[in-house]
């Protein structure tokens, strides 16, 4: 989306028109639902937090200022939930059964590692893609978040250093390790 | 494999923000190296779910702002209950008034205009009538003045919620963090 054409969309969401939020929902949503993912590896936690920051952005959009850009706005404010989701479930897991079935209809058991249903069928670039996923999981959370900043919320490197308060070249060092790290996990499971 | 310096680091990131920053060869690999990590980071994700968690997004996002809608029709109909429910009494004691001896001429209505009051027709339900009109658009000028803005109280909460929200974020009080 060109710059002119996202001021002209947050101009008529800012002034309440529903049309505005849902544009900006269409242009932002898979993007956001990649960050939030990547960030927690289960749908079941993206479904609720996608539906949370449209909610936040009903809310929130007035005090966007349009001198600002709009993506590191709106990518703080979905590392700022994911940081608090993340904290909530470590300090409070929740029990559940495992024969419980998800909104899917599978038992959530089918869910842990190693017993998915369907993962004999599955391609191997999808299973790739899973590992890969985990291994985001492994990082170090501000090199996540990082990463996950500069590649979904596709902040720059200038606004990265400035969100976490270090020089621009320590944040590409972090994302470079990052990469090496996620590479090597694709080269093992390629030897696998 | 080359030890980058921070100094390196420094000029690729800047050019890869779009800086006018000379590379040499091997910065340029590095360069490459960020800008196709994007495929790695990005990649896999299930369209299916992806649709169905759009799909509930945009249910809560039209229900959210369907509710500003329903908030005013609830203020208008408070308002507008009051009001009622005011020119209900001030009828009730004009028609007790009405029925009583005629002996007290100053009460409540001294702000009517003066002709009306004066009117040879005074003791019609014409004037009466007209009183009360007169008497309904005060009141409701005093009732919805002050009026909460209902609007606004609800998006004041929502707010307060939300910066309690990012304040535990970023700044949580001691005894709310863990170990």
């Amino acid at each position: 989306m060109d710059p002119q054409q996202l001021r002209e969309i947050i101009a008529s969401a800012q002034a309440g028109e529903a049309e505005g939020f849902q544009a900006l929902l269409e242009a932002f949503g898979p993007r956001l639902y990649g960050f939030f993912f990547k960030a927690t590896n289960d749908h079941h936690v993206v479904e609720d937090l996608l539906g949370e920051i449209s909610l936040r952005l009903v809310k929130k959009l007035k005090k966007y200022d349009h001198r600002d850009r709009f993506e590191p706005w709106l990518f703080r404010i979905a590392a700022n939930m994911v940081r608090d989701r993340i904290r909530r479930l470590a300090s409070r897991p929740r029990p559940v059964s495992l024969s419980a079935i998800d909104d899917s209809g599978r038992p959530l058991g089918d869910r842990l590692a190693g017993q998915s249903e369907s993962a004999e069928s599955r391609m191997l670039s999808v299973e790739m893609s899973e590992k890969l996923t985990l291994a985001l999981q492994t990082l170090e959370e501000t090199t996540r978040e990082m990463v996950l900043l500069r590649f979904f919320g596709e902040l720059s490197f200038k606004e990265l250093a400035d969100r976490f308060d270090c020089p621009i070249g320590t944040v590409l060092a972090r994302v470079h390790r990052a990469l090496r790290a996620l590479r090597k996990v694709m080269d093992d499971a390629a030897v696998d | 494999m080359l030890q980058w310096t921070d100094e390196q680091y420094g000029r690729v990131a800047r050019y890869l923000d779009g800086q006018p920053v000379d590379l040499t060869g091997p910065e340029r690999d590095l360069a490459k190296e960020i800008t196709d990590g994007e495929v790695l980071v990005t990649g896999g994700i299930d369209v299916r779910q992806l649709h169905r968690a759009m799909a509930t997004a945009r249910r809560q996002m039209s229900v959210a702002l369907a509710r500003p809608r329903r908030r005013k029709i609830f203020a208008a109909c408070f308002a507008a209950g009051e009001v009622v429910a005011a020119a209900a009494v001030l009828i009730i004691m004009l028609t007790v008034r009405g029925m009583s001896p005629p002996a007290v001429t100053h009460n409540a209505l001294v702000d009517a205009p003066l002709e009306v009051i004066s009117s040879p027709a005074n003791g019609d339900i014409a004037e009466q009538i007209l009183l009360v009109h007169q008497d309904i658009d005060l009141l409701e000028a005093e009732i919805c003045a002050p009026a909460i803005d209902f609007d606004q109280a609800s998006f004041e909460i929502d707010e307060l919620q939300f910066d309690l929200e990012e304040l535990m974020n970023y700044e949580p009080p001691d005894f709310f963090l863990e170990g």
